[in-house]
This record gives C-alpha cells, sequence and structure tokens, in this order.
C-alpha cells in the first residue's frame, strides 16, 4: 500500500468511527441540556431528520441521528476496518459489489416507500439492518484499493511439460 | 514522461465541478429548510416527511461533483483527489444553504419571527419536554447566540466528511482510477 493511500485509509477510518461516536448523540456521554439544543444534535441537523421516534434513545434522550443513518455509518465504519479482510479473501474480484450496492440501494428504497404507502410498517431494528447493508456494500466498493489482493494461482495443471526434439 | 506531464497539464480545474455541486445542493438543503420552516410556521407542527425526503441528500455533493469533474475530458483521477473534491464540495453546499437560507429572511422579513413563535408554540406544547428544560430550550430559541455560528461551521465539517466519502465512491464510479504501482 503506498504510504498516502494509507494515509487516506486511516483518516477516513478515522473520520467514519467520530462520525459514529457524534452520532450516537449526547446521552452516551450522559449530557445534561436538551437533546435538542446538543450540538451533535445541531451539528447533523442538515443531514438527517432526527425524528425521535425513529431513533434508538440512549439515557433518555434520543440519538443524533435515525437508526437507518446510524446503520449506514455504521456498516460504513465496520466494512471499512475489515478492507484488509477482504483483501485477503479477495471480495473485489469474486463479487461484482457494484451491483449488490445498487441492490441494496433498492431495497432500502423499496422499504422507504412501502412504510410510507402503508404496505408494512418498518421497525428501529430493521432500518439499522438495512442502513448497515448498505454501509458495509458502500465500503465494499474500495476493497483491493488500499490492500494488495492475494491472488491464488487458478490455474491447474494440465499434462506435463515435457520435453520433446531434444 | 512527456505524455505524462502532458496528461497533468490538460487536467482541467475542479473548482467548477465543485461550486456547481456546491449550489445545487446547497439550494436543496436551503429549500428543504424553509419548506420545513413554512410549515411549522403555518401548521403549528415540524413536518416529518420534507426532512425524511432530504436525508442524508446533503451528503451527495461530493459523488454529483466527481459526477461533473470527469464528465469534462478523459483523464485518470486518484481516490484522494476524489475525497478533496468531495470535501469541498460539502463545504461549500453546507455554506451556499446557509447563505441562502440567511438572504431569504431578508426576502421575508416575517419569516424568521414566525417560524420562532411556532417553535416556541411547540415547545411549550409538547408534554414530552420536561419543564425544566423548556425554558432553555425557549431561550435558545429566541436568542441562539454563538449556538449559530457552531451549528454551521460544525455542519459544514461533518458535511465535508461526509461529501468527502461520496466523492470517493464518485472516483470509482465515474473515474478511470490512476493505478498505484
Amino acid at each position: 500500500m503506498a504510504n498516502h493511500q494509507a494515509n487516506l485509509y486511516l483518516f477516513v477510518l478515522a473520520a467514519i468511527g467520530g462520525i459514529v461516536v457524534l452520532g450516537l448523540g449526547g446521552g452516551i456521554f450522559n449530557q445534561q441540556a436538551p437533546w435538542q439544543l446538543q450540538w451533535q444534535h445541531q451539528a447533523f441537523s442538515t443531514l438527517c431528520h432526527q425524528n425521535p421516534a425513529r431513533s434508538f434513545w440512549v439515557n433518555g434522550q434520543p440519538m443524533a441521528v435515525c437508526s437507518r443513518c446510524l446503520g449506514i455509518y455504521a456498516g460504513f465504519a465496520g466494512g471499512w476496518f475489515l478492507l484488509p479482510l477482504y483483501a485477503i479473501g479477495n471480495v473485489a474480484e469474486r463479487w461484482s459489489i457494484k451491483k449488490i450496492t445498487l441492490a441494496v440501494v433498492v431495497i432500502n428504497i423499496v422499504d422507504i416507500v412501502g412504510n410510507i404507502l402503508g404496505f408494512w410498517e418498518n421497525t428501529l431494528v430493521s432500518r439499522l439492518a438495512f442502513g448497515c447493508m448498505l454501509g458495509i456494500s458502500v465500503a465494499l466498493i474500495f476493497s483491493g484499493d488500499f490492500f494488495k489482493t492475494i491472488n491464488k494461482s487458478k490455474e491447474k495443471q494440465y499434462g506435463r511439460i515435457t520435453a520433446t526434439d531434444i | 514522461m512527456e505524455e505524462s506531464r502532458q496528461q497533468i497539464s490538460e487536467m482541467p480545474s475542479y473548482w467548477n465541478s465543485v461550486f456547481l455541486a456546491g449550489a445545487i445542493f446547497g439550494l436543496v438543503s436551503a429549500i428543504g429548510q424553509l419548506l420545513q420552516g413554512y410549515v411549522t410556521i403555518n401548521t403549528g407542527e415540524q413536518s416529518g416527511w420534507i426532512s425524511f425526503v432530504i436525508c442524508l441528500v446533503s451528503a451527495f455533493g461530493g459523488f454529483t461533483a466527481l459526477w461533473h469533474y470527469t464528465s469534462l475530458g478523459d483523464f485518470s483521477i486518484t481516490l484522494g483527489k476524489g475525497a478533496l473534491i468531495g470535501f469541498f464540495a460539502g463545504v461549500a453546499a453546507a455554506f451556499i444553504g446557509y447563505a441562502i437560507v440567511e438572504v431569504w429572511k431578508f426576502i421575508d422579513p416575517s419569516y424568521e419571527p414566525a417560524l420562532k413563535e411556532a417553535s416556541i408554540a411547540i415547545i411549550e406544547n409538547n408534554p414530552e419536554i420536561p419543564d425544566a428544560w423548556k425554558q432553555q430550550m425557549i431561550d435558545a430559541t429566541h436568542d441562539p447566540g454563538m449556538l449559530t455560528y457552531l451549528t454551521t461551521a460544525g455542519g459544514a465539517i461533518l458535511t465535508g466528511v461526509l461529501n468527502l466519502l461520496t466523492g470517493m465512491l464518485g472516483v470509482k464510479i465515474f473515474g478511470k482510477q490512476e493505478k498505484e504501482f
């Protein structure tokens, strides 16, 4: 891995880790100010709808992001952290990750639209799970970019090398 | 060597893409905020669906900037450069969105006082908010003070970082990536 690639990998890891911690909101730090005024809520106010009914609660306070956004961030953080393992498994070459990601995006959109139209009612956990799937699949797109894959020879040996016409 | 120099010199500036994506997503964000504000003023309730629709949309400025930038020519781009373009696009979107809302307050001077009044009514009538918090929230609504600047600066950095990620995603989707040797 080139040096600047290593720096980028570590920077993104730190950044997404920070975003997940911020997204947990003030409850996890037992902040005493009203949660609507906490800086974590303010910072995410243009990025997430922050509906308390659609967010997990910690210590009597809703998190700063909804459960789906939390899933996306946490899934991406987990997926990014595990990028070296994907390289060992050679995931990038084995799976069509962009198609998987597209499928997960469609699943999330169907889940949102179905819920709005009243076909079903999604839950905190289902939204977290679908968000996690999206975050992990997006992180998987970068497998092979930061760590060298271990290429096992796919060639089988047919026959043997023979010395002829000597 | 000569060829690679030529390729570098032919790479277009990314600032047009940054400001284009920043303007688009800043406008979308500002329209969302203003629509939400007017719904709150007119109905006395905070709109769930508008914010629901714009949820995470602001994170795609970087993605859009990369889409535009890579359409400017046939050149390769690194993940790091995509991340940088995405970050700038996100920060631009956050500040442009903030500026549009501020300009709107001059266009419609009744907007801000009406929104404050409606927000205070929502706080006062919400039984789920403890009484001890109500006065703090009302005070902060009346006079946000430094909170506005902290929110804008913090939101801009956070939006920038999320757009950094979608900028990298844009490189993977739209870009001809430079090979690392």
